[in-house]
């Protein structure tokens, strides 16, 4: 690819650059946002149910009747989450979610551990969303089951393109799909339930199942109520994210996440009760929701318009990360504990470098987890629920030094909040602990003293640079070494007419791979320069960087007041690919000079004519 | 820089000390700075360039057996630097 195009080629996929200026324009109105942030936790819908069916149907069928009491506590949970995090989108308008309440509250440490543990969360969002939205596809095209990773890596590359494109843009894309999807599911749940209530459709018992693993019934309705957590995840993400919000920020944040969280609730519900109804387990190779869809409307166009809402929804949920994720970087990297890279907006004001981070992740995830949504569950939920307890913890501390009228009972709200987030974060750590959540227990940690790591040396760095103790340093001497060809061309004369230009030591250097005379070359060397002289170096083995920078090491070493410059003599093709015609030595001679101390490294380039 | 002249007699004087030392290092080259008052021998052994610094002054004034003392001296240093540089290559 011919480097001059690039920018012509990220212009036409990407449009135009936007000006810095135009960012305060990037905001979004409540029913945007509600696709952009909420497409994630609405379609944990779509899995919840299947999950929490999936756990109990180990114990047999007797115990599949639990589904309906734990999507009421999971319900109940949700209200409780939702009023408590609507109290941290007033209290933090500007956002940056479990990670700024954490630390600005509970200390660095704390925020580091929210923060390692959200962008966990946001790459298993992603994985698993577009897992299941696959999975969702492959239930109404058994044909397409083999084609599964590749059809998920198909979609991460688009939802990026999509996002570098830029918030707005991605919210009318993703603002169809989301509402498409409740109102497929809203039809689906409606028309069940009515059958239900007119008695047309009567109520079947689950097929007889035997119980594979003989466990006590508490451990398992807690093991189905920690899978169905899995529907609570992204619920943070209005939180994240107030500050993209139009004004009044606050107010249409939490107006937004009570829409999301009843929307929510509503088709939890229902699709379990509906599951319930119709005596639906988990099959392999068709989903629970499938199943339903199939029960209510055969497998008419119906059916088959609900699956497409179910796969489009689940593939951009993975959008709600694509908000996320880049912007928690980029905090985290605003205050030192990740690259800065992370910070840096790129040409359509979105921080492309986190979500490009994003979608390797998760891609990555996919692979190594062959696109399969229930091993990849488990995985999830250890970093929504520490978030959640890290977020409302901070917000008990937040009331307690606040002066704000009512403090009291909000202090209270979030205090009730993080207690109960901390005891299900303890049963699904332990309920989860063999199925993978030990993989996220561990990463955690490590990500941590990863951040830790990151600003260690970006102080570290900082100090070396710092004016505060510069001394300086009176280099006497500048001794310039111009490496060249064995027969000097227009390219080496002009490198050695700005070498003489900076210093009146000038040596050129050049290795003899062809084992030609020495006295040769010089002469050829004196027909064209009589006043910088050339040393001639044999390599026996024809290694042409070895010699070179073995005698550039040396020439440094010569005098301690001497600074070394090394000029190389560069010709510029005027064809991009006139340059794989040329060995590329004096790139190599640059990058392996990059690595030596105290030698500055020029080069002088001379465009060649088409 | 130094004449032809005066370089190739240079270069005679030390070829012949540097025999006698070390018959394995070739002297390629000797080059004087722009002060006119440091000089700086360029030598090969196999594959490694070593470079061996002396004042003018020192060169001209010192008999032979002072200069080769001082080229062995030089290049024993030369040729630790070398040794180091190579063992830091391989690891």
């Amino acid at each position: 690819m011919p480097v001059i195009l690039l920018p012509r080629l990220k212009r036409l996929l990407l449009g135009s650059p936007l000006r810095t200026t135009e960012l305060h324009e990037q905001r979004l109105s409540k029913k945007a946002a509600l696709a952009v942030f909420s497409s994630d936790a609405l379609s944990s819908s779509a899995y919840a149910t299947e999950e929490i069916l999936l756990a109990l149907v180990v114990g047999g069928s007797l115990l599949l009747h639990f589904s309906l009491p734990i999507s009421f506590c999971i319900i109940g949970l949700l209200a409780i989450v939702v009023i408590s995090y609507s109290q941290t989108i007033y209290a933090y308008p500007s956002g940056g979610g479990a990670y700024i309440v954490a630390k600005e509250n509970l200390g660095v440490g704390a925020g580091l551990v929210a923060g390692a543990a959200l962008l966990i969360d946001y790459i298993l969002t992603v994985a698993v969303s577009v897992a299941a939205g696959v999975a969702a596809i492959t239930s109404a095209a058994p044909v397409l089951y083999r084609h599964r990773i590749a059809l998920s890596l198909t979609f991460i590359v688009i939802i990026l393109f999509l996002n570098l494109r830029g918030v707005r843009e991605s919210a009318v894309v993703f603002g169809i799909p989301v509402y498409w999807f409740i109102l497929s599911i809203y039809v689906l749940v409606v028309t069940g339930l009515s059958r239900v209530m007119a008695g047309s459709s009567a109520a079947l018992p689950p097929p007889e199942l035997t119980a594979v693993e003989v466990l006590p019934p508490l451990f398992l309705f807690l093991r189905g109520f920690a899978a169905g957590c899995a529907a609570l995840t992204g619920v943070e993400a209005i939180s994240n994210g107030v500050q993209a919000f139009r004004q009044p920020v606050s107010r249409n944040a939490s107006i937004t996440l009570f829409w999301m969280a009843a929307i929510l609730g509503s088709l939890v519900i229902s699709v379990t009760f509906l599951a319930h109804h119709f005596g639906i387990v988990p099959q392999h190779g068709e989903t629970v929701l499938s199943q339903i869809n199939r029960s209510v409307f055969g497998r008419g166009p119906l059916y088959f318009m609900i699956q497409a809402a179910t796969t489009a929804i689940l593939i951009l949920a993975a959008n709600t990360s694509f908000a996320g994720f880049p912007r928690l970087s980029s905090i985290l990297a605003q205050d030192r504990f990740a690259p800065r890279q992370l910070a840096n907006l790129g040409d359509r004001l979105v921080f492309s470098n986190g979500a490009l981070l994003l979608a390797g992740a998760a891609g990555l995830l996919l692979v190594l987890f062959g696109a399969d949504t229930h091993r990849l569950i488990p995985l999830y939920m250890i970093g929504v629920f520490i978030s959640f307890t890290l977020s409302q913890a901070g917000m008990v501390v937040h009331w307690r030094h606040s002066t704000e009228k009512g403090r009291h009972w909000r202090m209270a709200v979030n205090a009730f909040g993080a207690v109960t987030t901390s005891v299900v974060l303890v049963v699904v750590a332990v309920v989860k602990f063999t199925h993978g959540a030990w993989v996220v227990l561990l990463a955690i940690p490590l990500i941590v003293y990863w951040f830790r790591k990151v600003r260690e040396h970006y102080f570290v760095s900082a100090r070396q640079l710092s004016v505060s103790d510069f001394e300086r340093v009176k280099t006497s001497r500048h001794t310039v070494i111009v490496p060249v060809a064995p027969v000097p061309n227009k390219v080496v004369l002009t490198a050695l007419e700005y070498a003489r230009s900076i210093s009146g030591d000038v040596v050129a250097v050049t290795v003899n791979t062809e084992g030609r005379d020495a006295t040769d070359i010089r002469a050829g060397w004196k027909k064209h320069v009589d006043d910088v002289p050339l040393i001639v170096l044999e390599s026996p083995y024809r290694s042409v960087l070895q010699p070179l920078l073995r005698f550039i090491d040396e020439m440094e070493d010569l005098r301690p007041d001497d600074k070394v410059t090394v000029l190389l003599p560069e010709f510029v093709p005027a064809r991009w690919w006139h340059n794989l015609l040329h060995n590329q030595t004096t790139l190599m001679l640059k990058g392996a000079l990059l690595f030596r101390k105290g030698i500055v490294v020029t080069s002088v380039p001379h465009h060649l004519r088409d | 820089m130094l004449g032809e002249e005066t370089k190739q007699k240079i270069l005679r004087r030390v070829r012949g000390l540097l025999a006698s030392i070390d018959p394995e290092v070739h002297l390629l080259d000797v080059v004087l700075d722009s002060t006119r008052q440091q000089l700086a021998f360029v030598m090969q052994k196999g594959e490694w360039p070593l470079v061996v610094g002396m004042t003018w002054l020192d060169y001209a004034s010192h008999r032979d057996e002072e200069l080769k003392n001082r080229l062995e001296q030089g290049l024993k240093q030369r040729l630790e630097a070398a040794r180091v540089r190579q063992a830091s290559e391989l690891e």
